[in-house]
């Protein structure tokens, strides 16, 4: 099994919901969580789950790290966002993908339920990467309408 | 009939770890030269000749600045150890 990278389904949909604020103005908390290869994370998945997540280790514990994030902005006619980089320190992680969820989300699902860490994309490293008793840092790319880690175009 | 459509996709990230200790300098240099400038693929060749060449002299610079920052910044916890008694820690520190 592996990660397969996707915005998730459920996240377009709660987008039209309102659900998810990005930015730096009363934004939700965004947070990035790792998995091992055994995970099966994809397009299909809804919420942060943490089956096949990581150990915890060094700055790493389950969840994962909240992302620090940038105002959205436009680029023609696209909408973009982006996240600063996170990073683990003091760790011994082998990770293969992550998943980027909501913790906070601003809205209930439409039938009024409240949703707890929607999911919004699951991120492929497309092979093991790993720390020993280091330092383990995700960079998104450049914020740009061509390469942002969230873009609507 | 247009079908007007909202494409969403995530792109590839870069993770970047180390072993027995933190990212090395030539690390940091790469992470902050992938914010700072991307060379496209698809650029006229001229132009990335350019750019691959401003790439190489921002390299230089980056990796002389994040040097001095990295000595300078044990020199201050090497100076608060040593003012606090603990000479041995800071000539630990001021050898790495």
């Amino acid at each position: 099994m592996a990660p397969t990278q996707a915005m998730c389904t459920s996240f377009k949909k709660e987008l039209l919901l309102g659900v998810h604020r990005f930015g730096t103005n009363s934004a939700d908390t965004f947070k990035l969580a790792l998995y091992t290869s055994s995970t099966s994370i994809g397009a299909g998945t809804t919420a942060f789950t943490s089956s096949n997540e990581v150990s915890n280790s060094g700055t790493y514990s389950s969840g994962g790290g909240n992302l620090t994030g940038v105002a959205p902005s436009t680029s023609s006619t696209t909408a973009l966002t982006d996240f600063a980089n996170v990073e683990f320190t003091s760790a011994t992680i082998t990770a293969r993908g992550a998943l980027i969820y909501n913790s906070t989300p601003s809205a209930n699902d439409e039938s009024g339920s409240s949703l707890t860490n929607p999911a919004v994309c699951v991120l492929d490293f497309s092979s093991d990467k790993t720390s020993t008793s280091g330092t383990f840092t995700v960079q998104f790319p450049t914020a740009d309408a061509s390469n942002a880690i969230i873009r609507i175009a | 009939m247009t079908m007007h459509g909202i494409q969403m996709a995530p792109p590839k990230v870069t993770v970047i770890t180390s072993s027995n200790g933190g990212l090395s300098t030539d690390q940091i240099v790469s992470l902050a030269l992938d914010k700072i400038m991307y060379v496209s693929d698809n650029a006229p060749p001229e132009i990335r000749e350019q750019a691959i060449a401003f790439r190489s002299n921002m390299t230089n610079v980056l990796l002389e600045y994040v040097n001095l920052a990295r000595r300078e910044e044990r020199a201050t916890i090497s100076a608060v150890l040593e003012n606090n008694g603990h000479s041995d820690v800071a000539k630990m520190i001021r050898s790495i």
